[in-house]
């Protein structure tokens, strides 16, 4: 005889939170892992994508002075077309300089200071005696060339033989 | 008179039988989940909406004239001069001598790596001269493409017009 349905009692649905509990921890210590604070050194600018060589190597110096050439955005452009490829920000280490501000002087003025600073201390630490101090320069692939020269040529006048250029490694061959 | 000898404030204890007290499950203790959820979403949140992705960056080394200009380097035999022009779109070399312009990067290594088979000396120095107005991208991007071939590459000290030839 089929069981009387009257007395059954309603189905409770309940919602299991253990696997959703799971995931979003796993999603959390993905996220914790794999995040890193940005360094102030490293303006928001897109660096140039060369086609693929594998003497493209990671950057990996220990004593280095960041140079960031950025370049006004897009709307600062569409304001004012003159300043497509222009740079809009000189940035080394903290020190910021606008348009009007960027003057050479300054910057070999400032890169010869961090060189004698860093000389000092190479003088003091001899673990450091073999690290030399070297540049990187971070410039914006949409700028023009002379923009990245005025920068290039104040640090021949500071002094410094050997620079490394940020690039992006591509496939592209345009 | 005292009806029980009890005070007022005085919680009432019914007696319990050790029978009964050996059947009544003993009281559990749980961790309160919900908090914890509401901080794990947070968390989560958060990340969600701060995290972007970087590519992870290489880099050229490169040397420097001595005093910014092309001193340092000693032009015997004569230097190769390669060209940059201003291209809004894909790149445009050109190469000393030569009439026509490249405009991909596997052609102009290429060229510049039968230039080298001709000569086979190491101390031919290639001078990248871009336009004032080359783009960044591309004048970087014949600077590594000539050190695939070359020893000595080193950017001009002074930029071009815009005619091949003109300093």
């Amino acid at each position: 005889m089929p069981k009387s349905i009257y007395g059954r009692e309603k189905a409770d649905c309940e919602f299991n939170m253990t696997p959703m509990i799971d995931v979003t921890f796993q999603l959390i210590i993905f996220f914790i892992l794999a995040g890193s604070f940005a360094s102030m050194d490293m303006a928001k600018l897109t660096v140039a994508s060369v086609w693929h060589d594998e003497r493209i190597v990671d950057l990996k110096l220990k004593s280095k002075a960041v140079i960031n050439i950025a370049p006004y955005t897009k709307e600062e452009i569409d304001a004012k077309p003159s300043r497509k490829g222009k740079a809009a920000i000189w940035q080394i280490v903290t020190k910021k300089w606008g348009p009007k501000d960027q003057k050479t002087g300054e910057l070999v003025k400032l890169l010869k200071g961090l060189r004698r600073e860093y000389e000092k201390r190479r003088e003091e630490t001899p673990v450091l005696k073999d690290t030399p101090y070297e540049v990187v320069l971070r410039a914006d692939a949409s700028l023009h060339s002379s923009e990245v020269h005025k920068v290039l040529r104040a640090l021949s006048h500071a002094g410094f033989k050997k620079i490394h250029h940020v690039v992006l490694s591509t496939d592209d061959e345009k | 008179m005292a009806t029980d000898g009890k005070k007022k404030d005085e919680e009432v204890v019914h007696y319990v039988s050790e029978r009964k007290k050996r059947g009544r499950p003993k009281p559990k203790m749980q961790p309160q989940m919900t908090p914890m959820i509401d901080v794990t979403f947070q968390l989560l949140l958060f990340f969600l909406l701060t995290m972007t992705f970087q590519k992870s960056e290489g880099h050229i080394p490169a040397e420097l004239p001595a005093d910014g200009e092309n001193s340092g380097i000693v032009t015997t035999p004569d230097p190769l001069w390669v060209y940059v022009k201003a291209s809004e779109s894909g790149p445009k070399i050109l190469i000393q001598d030569e009439h026509n312009y490249i405009e991909n990067w596997r052609g102009l290594r290429e060229k510049l790596d039968a230039k080298y088979q001709v000569h086979k000396n190491d101390k031919i120095p290639i001078y990248i001269m871009p336009d004032k107005d080359a783009l960044w991208a591309h004048s970087i991007n014949a600077y590594l493409q000539a050190q695939s071939s070359f020893k000595i590459v080193a950017f001009s000290a002074k930029l071009g017009k815009g005619v091949a030839g003109q300093e």
